[in-house]
């Protein structure tokens, strides 16, 4: 991959990369962070990458930056605190989109991660396996187990509402 | 004797199915009466096992997920979960989709659920957009070299604006100036020969002196190739004056190839001329490895100046021409 690849890379995936990073950690500083990060280990080895792969070498650098920093908060606490703060329902308004990310926000970070894969960039299971470094069984797993608690949390404010 | 499921009795029935003990039936009757009564399955503590990673407890869902080759097994009550994302997730073969669709027709209760998983669907907000993608963006590097030549380039620029406004303020003078002056009288000979009456009634005779190869193109070229052409019937002089650029071509030729009709040569003097960024050329001359000048000379006597640029053998200047000064080559 050439600089003038590199650059059109950033102009289609930057901003995937972004909400990605974002709806990860729910931290616009640390998501710009990633991103930079991310682009930048893609940068230093544009030379081995070849154009065509670069989008999963992104969200592969991008998926396990989000994995180390979440454990680098954990360790501070700040994640917990950060997340906490999200569990709380802010409304009971029937808005199917804010549910989604309130329910989003309570999975575990490998599930969350594996989901936005899976729906924001319509990744297989296979393609997310590469990605993330599990086997194809494993993400099914999870996601199937995402989706319920989705599922379960969207019924509950439904009828709560 | 058929189940009936009431407030009273639900407790012992949804103990059963959360221990796995209940039929197909049955499963389907408490789960039917829980969808009637949600406030009671909210309360139940299953639904809470998913909300809670305490993930000692497993639920049919778990152990589906668990299990090889689910997606063989028959439809029931306690797989369903597994089968209602595997639809969503498109993970279903042709047969088990038409199994499911049966199944959801007998059990009308499962479809709620349906539609939920149905819901439970991420869309990326296009809204959110990374704001620094230019900063990211990598290889548009400028060499040294290039800034150094761009901020000469810019540096005469300025000096060749300011030049010119010299020039224009210095205008009227030097085009009033006496009759020594030799671009004042190369411009009125060319006005002569630039006027309607002339120009029409020769441009026959121009194009055979050419044909004929009479004039000898680049020696005495223009006052040679234009004196034959004169004064056959001058009446009446075009207002304009020919343009600056064609009277400082003239001079040039003149002064290159012929002595001035004046005696004046001794005044054609070459004006000093100075570098005003001595330090900046030397330092770009050391970094491209070629020769840069560039010089000016002072405007005097209301008088424009000159400047001459150059890098290796590309060189830009700007003559002027008056009776005390020739410039540069």
């Amino acid at each position: 991959m050439n600089s003038k690849e590199y650059n059109i890379a950033v102009d289609k995936y930057s901003d995937n990369v972004y909400r990605f990073a974002l709806k990860s950690l729910k931290n616009e500083m640390s998501a710009k962070d990633i991103v930079q990060d991310t682009f930048l280990k893609v940068w230093l080895k544009h030379e081995e990458i070849q154009a065509e792969k670069v989008k999963s070498y992104l969200f592969t650098t991008a998926y396990h930056c989000i994995i180390d920093w979440i454990n680098k908060e954990k360790r501070n606490g700040d994640f917990e605190r950060i997340s906490s703060d999200l569990s709380s329902p802010k409304s009971l308004e029937f808005d199917v989109a804010d549910i989604l990310e309130e329910a989003l926000n309570r999975l575990p970070a490998i599930q969350k991660a594996l989901v936005l894969l899976r729906d924001y960039e319509g990744y297989h299971y296979a393609e997310i396996a590469e990605i993330t470094n599990l086997n194809e069984s494993q993400v099914k797993v999870y996601i199937f187990r995402a989706r319920q608690a989705l599922k379960v949390h969207l019924k509950s404010i439904e009828l709560v509402a | 004797m058929k189940a009936i499921i009431n407030k009273e009795n639900y407790e012992s029935y949804y103990l059963d199915f959360l221990e796995g003990n209940l039929n197909e039936n049955e499963t389907t009757l408490l789960l039917v009466f829980l969808d009637k009564n949600p406030s009671l399955k909210l309360e139940d503590s299953a639904f809470s096992i998913i909300y809670s990673d305490d993930e000692q407890q497993l639920d049919g869902f778990s152990k589906s997920l668990l299990k090889y080759q689910v997606d063989d097994q028959k439809i029931d009550c306690h797989n369903i979960e597994y089968f209602l994302i595997a639809s969503i997730e498109k993970q279903l073969s042709e047969e088990k989709t038409k199994e499911l669709q049966q199944f959801l027709g007998k059990n009308p209760a499962f479809l709620y659920d349906f539609q939920q998983y149905q819901k439970a669907h991420l869309v990326a907000d296009k809204a959110i957009i990374y704001p620094e993608k230019q900063k990211l963006k990598r290889g548009i590097i400028i060499p040294l070299y290039a800034r150094f030549l761009a901020v000469a380039a810019g540096i005469t620029l300025l000096f060749s604006i300011l030049n010119l406004n010299q020039k224009d303020s210095a205008k009227g003078l030097a085009q009033g100036s006496g009759t020594n002056n030799l671009k004042t009288k190369v411009k009125t000979e060319v006005e002569k020969e630039m006027s309607i009456e002339n120009i029409a009634p020769n441009l026959a005779e121009v194009a055979n002196n050419f044909s004929s190869s009479k004039v000898e193109i680049g020696k005495e070229t223009l006052i040679e190739s234009i004196e034959p052409l004169a004064f056959k019937t001058p009446q009446k002089v075009i207002s304009q004056p020919v343009s600056n650029c064609l009277a400082l071509a003239c001079i040039k030729l003149i002064s290159a190839e012929k002595e001035p009709d004046d005696g004046n040569k001794s005044t054609f003097a070459a004006v000093e001329m100075k570098n005003p960024i001595q330090p900046i050329t030397n330092i770009i001359s050391e970094a491209i490895s070629q020769q840069v000048d560039y010089k000016t000379t002072k405007a005097a006597n209301k008088k424009p100046g000159g400047f001459l640029f150059r890098i290796g053998k590309f060189e830009i200047s700007r003559k002027v021409y008056d009776n005390t000064s020739v410039a540069v080559k």
